[in-house]
């Protein structure tokens, strides 16, 4: 039997003093899409934001395991340079950054990490401009100052461009397709999928069931009250599509 | 013994030897200078202008150097720009065998050469009326002279560097810089020092002649132990353009003054500072811009950094004479505390005497962006290289437009501040 990925046992957590995760049960295995769906404030991106380390996120009951250890005192840059990549609902805007400036450093400390030898501007900028056209992200973002006045759906390339760049064995995606147009969505989704492998893992947080019609997820569960009400297929986000939350319970 | 009292000995003491001894007119105006002094003594608390900078460190320990003194075998002297034309200066002394100037045209020279030269000049600047102007006045005895003739572009920056060597010397530089109509010239200052307690008092005098472009760079980057009173004057003709970019890392407390009169229609002063400040240093950042006639435009762009128990000082004075119509003045004064122990001071001073202006201003105080320090750490950044890649992003404004032969070194400084020597 293979370790999982990414296993969550009995997790709590709270924001704030305030609970919001109430006992998720969670297993994601190499290889494996598992897209998580729930109401508005279920508590989709404190998931997240617990699995990345966030520091106002609290586990204050159960465990996060990753590849078999719990990494619940590991700090956010060492869990993403162990591979475990978010990409934010809401990405942040960092004046005065360029994003070729940021990613590089990023990129080259991951590469560090695994014993790679770090990438010259040269070979990065290669490599940057082949992942932007995958995941159709215009070229001159790159020279701008991160996510500064991008707009919505740039954003959400910028995110996908970073992940492709990044390689992360397990990759959270918080509502990567919202604010997307119907091309950008079929690019950025053609681009996930080239990243699905054998090795890599990915939670891909939606609302939508256009989204798993391009990244069909291997489960889909249903995050209400902070618990998983329910587990099943593809086809569960087609049953939310048609009848609601209320209709699951 | 007052500190006033002080230098009033030492000037006693050094007069046949300061530089210009033997010009009347000097020795006059030196003595003019004390008499102030005397009168005025040193700013205290109560004194609008020094209210959040103290001068009690002044004392009676700083001995004034001159001409002639030995500056000792172990000068150190920074890496030096080749390309650069450029005087060195040890303890406020000109130092022949570091300096060169080979470019044609222009006149580069210390200034005691040239002191019989100029009496109207020296002082010139009616900015220039502080207390530490008047102790410069009275003890200076050597800093840069510079001539750019009308018409003249020059193609390097000039470089002028003072070494403190921190041996308890007070060094009072003054540096006289002129541009004439239409000319073109790039200036680095910068006062670099050994470790150890020194004290610097520099002004610089600069005049701008009418449609002339000049970017002075100033670096303070001193030793911890120094103290240092700086003062930039600038005057400035019709239509010219002026860049002042001040830096200030080092020194146990620094005072960056920077004073610009706009004297002709249609000029534009463009001033950016940025201090950089940790352990219980103290910056005070104090620029006042006098637009005298009307349509000038002035910028003021100043930030501050500071970490530990670090203090900092932003006053920040706009004055628009009356009829100066058509102004349009603009400040910011924006700061970035990295620890709960440091703080910041920061003051807008308006003083407007016409009605058809511009004067907009604004100061923050602020922390890293909590959000921003998770983004960069979520793609792998250690969180000191986070934080000092936001830093950075924060503190580089002071970069923008910077003469592209200095721009890399400016980037050094403050990476180099930020303990990562590694910018790409
Ligand atoms: N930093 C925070 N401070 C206070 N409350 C928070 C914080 N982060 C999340 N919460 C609260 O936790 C609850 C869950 O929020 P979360 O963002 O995880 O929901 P979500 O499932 O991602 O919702 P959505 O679908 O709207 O993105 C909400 O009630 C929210 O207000
Ligand atoms: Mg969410």
């Amino acid at each position: 039997m293979t370790t999982p990925l990414l296993e969550l046992k009995n997790v709590h957590a709270s924001v704030a003093g305030t609970p919001i995760l109430k006992g998720v049960n969670l297993v994601v295995n190499p290889g494996e899409v598992h897209a998580i769906m729930g109401p508005n404030g279920a508590g989709k991106s404190t998931l997240s934001k617990l699995i990345t380390g966030h520091p106002d996120y609290e586990l204050t009951e159960g465990q996060i395991l990753y590849k078999g250890e719990d990494i619940a005192e590991m700090e956010p840059d060492e869990r993403a340079r162990a591979g475990i990549f978010m990409s934010f609902q809401y990405p942040v805007e960092i004046p005065g950054v360029s994003t070729s400036f940021f990613l590089k450093a990023a990129v080259n400390a991951s590469r560090r990490e695994r014993g790679e030898p770090e990438l010259d501007a040269m070979d990065f900028l290669k490599v940057a401009r082949t992942k932007m056209k995958q995941v159709g992200m215009p070229g001159d973002l790159l020279h701008r100052a991160v996510n500064e006045g991008f707009s919505g759906g740039e954003k959400k390339k910028n995110e996908i461009f970073q992940m492709a760049m990044l390689e992360p064995t397990l990759a959270v995606l918080d509502e990567t397709d919202s604010g997307l147009d119907v091309d950008a969505l079929r690019t950025i989704s053609e681009g996930v999928n080239a990243m699905r492998n054998d090795e890599r893992g990915m939670v891909v947080i939606t609302h939508y069931q256009r989204l798993l019609d391009h990244i069909v997820p291997d489960f889909t569960h249903i995050l209400a009250g902070g618990k998983i009400v329910k587990s099943g297929g593809a086809d569960l986000a087609k049953q939310v599509e048609a009848s609601g939350y209320e209709g699951l319970a | 013994m007052s500190a006033v009292e002080h230098f009033r000995e030492a000037y006693q003491s050094l007069a046949p030897s300061l530089a210009g001894a033997e010009l009347p007119w000097l020795k006059e105006r030196r003595e003019a200078a004390l008499d102030a002094l005397a009168s005025v003594g040193f700013p205290g608390r109560r004194n609008e202008d020094w209210k959040y900078t103290s001068v009690r460190w002044l004392g009676s320990d700083f001995a004034p150097t001159v001409a002639g003194h030995d500056p000792g075998d172990s000068i150190f002297v920074p890496r030096l720009e080749t390309r650069f034309d450029r005087l060195v200066f040890v303890d406020g002394v000109f130092s022949p065998p570091h300096s060169r100037v080979r470019a044609p045209g222009i006149t580069v020279r210390p200034l005691h050469k040239v002191l019989a030269e100029v009496e109207d000049r020296l002082d010139g600047s009616p900015q220039l009326t502080g207390a530490f102007a008047k102790l410069n006045t009275a003890l200076m005895d050597d800093g840069a002279y510079v001539e750019v003739p009308s018409g003249t572009a020059v193609e390097f920056p000039i470089e002028l560097v003072f070494v403190g060597t921190g041996r308890g010397k007070a060094a009072n530089v003054r540096n006289l810089i002129r541009v004439g109509d239409g000319g073109q010239a790039t200036f680095f200052e910068r006062y670099v020092g050994l470790p150890g307690k020194h004290f610097t008092n520099a002004i610089t005098e600069l005049s701008v002649g009418e449609g002339a472009r000049v970017e002075l760079v100033r670096l303070q980057k001193e030793a911890l132990g120094a103290y240092h009173v700086g003062q930039v004057a600038v005057r400035q003709a019709a239509n010219s353009v002026a860049t002042v970019r001040s830096i200030s890392v080092g020194a146990e407390l620094a005072r960056i003054e920077v004073r610009v009169e706009l004297e002709g229609e249609g000029a534009k002063s463009d001033l950016t500072g940025l201090s950089l400040g940790r352990r219980k240093q103290h910056h005070d950042q104090h620029v006042a811009v006098w637009h005298r006639v009307g349509n000038c435009e002035s910028v003021q762009t100043f930030k501050s950094v500071l970490d530990d128990s670090a203090r900092g000082v932003f006053t920040g004075m706009i004055g628009i004479a009356s009829g100066a119509d058509g102004t349009d003045a603009s400040q910011s004064g924006n700061n970035l505390l990295l620890s709960d122990d440091a703080s910041v001071q920061t003051r807008p001073w308006l003083e407007i005497h016409a009605d058809d202006v511009k004067a907009a201003h604004g100061a923050t105080v602020g922390k890293l962006d909590e959000d921003a320090l998770f983004y960069l750490r979520q793609r792998g950044l250690s969180e000191k290289r986070a934080r000092s890649i936001l830093t950075y992003a924060f503190a580089n404004a002071v970069l923008e437009g910077a003469n592209a032969e200095l721009a890399g070194r400016l980037e050094a400084v403050i990476w180099e501040w930020l303990g990562s020597g590694e910018w790409k």
